[in-house]
């Protein structure tokens, strides 16, 4: 008798936690969801982000506007103009030759319409026959070194493949290229899956913070200070509520990359990436809670989160993958977080074949108990 | 005069309390950096690529090759940064994905080449096309400088350039940040001091002063610019120091854009912050129209080359509509290329958007006071 009203007790206790925890998640959200302000603000770098780097460094594949006149006339001439035309990477041309009208084009290049304007000239194919080097006139808008690496080292390209193909003897050396996977992984579809991370985690963290802040901000915080609540069923009621809106953050950000980016995940790697996603965003929205209660105030926690994050998304492996960033950068991300969020998330989405999930699962549990466990302890300090 | 009064009252009023909230002054002065800081950590990927080197040959024709992949370079610097040439290294490195491309020089590679037919390969982990033709183009590159040295030029290029010399993108990216530090620091400090006044139900007396909403108006720029000034000087510093960005032009024509910019930002913060009343919207609107404006205004020129299909098209077309492009080209004039074509224009246009903003934000003032509810 004795024991069965022990284990009713503890029953009656855990439900009593249960209870509170769901009360103050049922609240939160639903304040989340009448305030279309706290709904759309963390929703917003990720998208921003994904359609205007999406739109801006990735929407073409590879493909150069330019301007291509030729003014010779015979074989060698006809047999470089092909080149430039047919010149592809593995997913798109490397070329697309906007005009062949000589006036058009230079007009075109002095206003910045285009950034290279290439030249064949009339005794292209005289000089060939002769024994003697033709020579090719450009003409660039160069704006920046960027631009004009994308333009020349493509134009560099053609005059090598035009070599090989046209001149015997002229390539001793041939590039071949071998990949991982059939075709590359199109710039925008990673920039769009970069922000699907994002949404991850700006979307669990800030959603958390300014949950937490808004107590203060409603003025609100005095009732919480006097409910005769555990602290841990707050704290935990606010990461699950965090959590639950952050993942509705993820998942509309991960409909418009796959709508408008092409971000296609293989199904049978969703379980590991779903596992990484709610790890994180639990680590997250606990890093929130702590800077919602540290700074009490939306004008200071949404510059530092939003800034933060939109920051972490350039410089730490959401734009460009971090095997690909200059040493120094590399060394300061082995410091930084979120980098391990984009790098290991880019890995197990695209890669032929990903590293192994287990310990990086473990990282992240790790990440989640470590961010849980600052979150209740700073709220803990200013309740 | 007493309109002058009141304004410079309304700062001082504002600056104070600004001053009493030590936090919320350290986030205001320093977020522009941070994300000016990681922004720029990105900037080197576009000219410089680290790279490993599998040299499973190791003759003189190999070494040549590797050489010349450290010595290929743009105006801006060296297109590679190899790491190594140590095939075990490299190789490993590249299963382990610890690196996405490797290259690789075969045994017997010299010898090959001596009989014309040698052949060198890029091998990829291919989960970002960007990286791909990055690395593919810079190893062209490469190849074919080897071949000139080995077997002569097969075709010259003479190129006709539009400036002297091509601006870096360190350069040109600084200009576009220094502008962002401008925009981000007055959209948001007088975005969020317009709003707060709703926020902390300050309003009602804000509006009930027997004042002109002129004089409400250049009290809360004011503030702004107040604040934003010790922003903006900090990114500038970091600029030069950190940054080594070199301004060209003078310092008249630079404190003159700035100055225009920041009135441009304040003009824009006050119109979102009257609009939205609430210090929620107006800092995440803001925050994120001022990354926004940095990308679509500040790439105006590197836009205008690609737009020739959608939806960059459209992206480009929206970016000629927003006044900040102005602004942004005239800077880039100002500090970095000395082109001063159409430096006239932009500054008329960004002046006229300047002023009709400021115009919109005391007419929305002023229906703000007509609207006012009883609670406030």
């Amino acid at each position: 008798m004795k024991r069965i009203n022990q284990t009713h007790r503890i029953s009656g206790h855990i439900s009593g936690h249960l209870d509170r925890v769901g009360a103050v998640a049922r609240k939160d959200v639903r304040q989340w969801a009448r305030d279309r302000q706290a709904l759309a603000g963390p929703m917003l770098i990720p998208l921003v982000l994904m359609f205007l780097c999406g739109i801006l460094f990735g929407f073409g594949g590879d493909e150069w506007n330019i301007g291509l006149v030729n003014e010779g006339q015979g074989p060698h001439a006809a047999a470089f103009e092909a080149e430039i035309r047919d010149l592809r990477s593995n997913i798109s041309p490397y070329f697309r030759v906007v005009t062949t009208d000589a006036e058009r084009a230079e007009q075109l290049v002095d206003g910045g319409r285009l950034h290279l304007v290439v030249t064949i000239p009339a005794d292209f194919d005289e000089r060939v026959e002769a024994g003697q080097t033709p020579v090719l006139h450009t003409r660039t808008y160069n704006i920046n070194t960027d631009m004009m690496k994308n333009a020349r080292l493509r134009l560099t390209r053609a005059i090598q493949d035009y070599a090989a193909a046209q001149v015997p003897g002229a390539a001793p050396v041939t590039v071949t290229q071998t990949t991982t996977r059939p075709s590359d992984v199109w710039r925008r579809t990673f920039i769009g899956h970069s922000a699907v991370v994002l949404a991850v985690m700006v979307g669990s963290a800030l959603n958390a913070a300014i949950m937490v802040a808004r107590e203060w901000e409603h003025r609100t915080v005095k009732e919480v200070r006097l409910a005769p609540r555990p602290l841990g069923d707050v704290t935990a009621g606010t990461l699950v509520a965090a959590v639950i809106a952050g993942g509705v953050s993820t998942l509309v950000t991960l409909a418009v990359a796959a709508a408008v980016f092409g971000v296609r995940i293989p199904v049978g790697r969703l379980p590991v990436l779903a596992g990484l996603a709610a790890l994180t965003s639990l680590a997250c929205a606990g890093l929130g809670v702590a800077i919602g209660a540290w700074l009490r105030d939306y004008r200071t926690v949404q510059p530092l989160l939003m800034i933060t994050f939109a920051g972490s998304f350039f410089a730490s492996g959401g734009f460009s993958s971090l095997a690909t960033l200059p040493r120094a950068v590399q060394t300061f991300d082995r410091f930084w977080p979120p980098a391990y969020v984009f790098e290991t998330m880019q890995a197990q989405a695209w890669m032929a074949a990903p590293p192994p999930a287990v310990p990086v699962l473990i990282g992240c549990g790790v990440a989640a108990a470590a961010g849980v466990g600052i979150g209740a302890w700073t709220l803990h300090r200013r309740l | 005069m007493t309109g002058i009064r009141a304004a410079v009252a309304i700062a001082v009023k504002d600056w104070t309390r600004f001053v009493r909230q030590p936090f919320l002054m350290v986030i205001s002065v320093v977020i522009p950096l941070v994300f000016i800081f990681f922004y720029s950590l990105v900037i080197p990927v576009s000219n410089n690529n680290p790279i490993m080197i599998a040299d499973l040959d190791g003759g003189p024709v190999a070494e040549r090759l590797s050489e010349v992949m450290r010595t290929i370079h743009s105006d801006e610097g060296p297109y590679y940064d190899v790491r190594t040439t140590d095939p075990e290294t490299a190789l490993k490195a590249f299963d382990d994905a610890e690196v996405l491309a490797v290259v690789i020089i075969p045994d017997g590679f010299s010898q090959a080449v001596a009989a014309g037919d040698a052949r060198v390969e890029l091998r990829l982990n291919n989960i970002n096309s960007d990286y791909s033709k990055n690395l593919r183009l810079r190893l062209d590159a490469a190849v074919g400088a080897l071949n000139e040295e080995l077997a002569g030029t097969v075709v010259e290029v003479e190129e006709t350039r539009r400036l002297p010399t091509d601006p870096t993108m360190l350069g040109y990216i600084s200009t576009s940040l220094l502008l962002f530090g401008c925009l981000y620091a007055a959209m948001v400090n007088t975005g969020l001091q317009i709003a707060a006044e709703w926020n902390d139900r300050t309003v009602k007396n804000l509006l009930l002063a027997p004042l002109g909403r002129g004089a409400l108006v250049a009290g809360k720029v004011i503030a702004g610019l107040g604040q934003s000034l010790a922003s903006v000087a900090l990114v500038l510093l970091v600029l030069v120091v950190g940054f080594d960005f070199r301004p060209s032009g003078s310092l008249l024509a630079m404190a003159g854009i700035i100055g225009v910019v920041l009135l441009m930002g304040a003009g824009i913060g006050m119109v979102v912050g009257v609009a939205s009343k609430k210090t929620l919207a107006t800092a995440s609107g803001l925050i994120t129209a001022a990354v926004a404006l940095f990308l679509v205004s500040g790439n105006e020129e590197s836009m205008r080359g690609l737009a020739w299909g959608q939806p960059i098209t459209a992206l480009w077309q929206l970016s000629r509509t927003l006044p900040t492009t102005y602004a942004f080209m005239s800077a880039r004039s100002i500090f970095l290329t000395g082109d001063v074509s159409d430096l006239a224009r932009n500054l008329v246009i960004v002046l006229i958007s300047t002023a009709a903003i400021l115009g919109l934000a005391g007419w929305l003032l002023r229906r703000a006071y007509t609207h006012l509810t009883g609670g406030q």
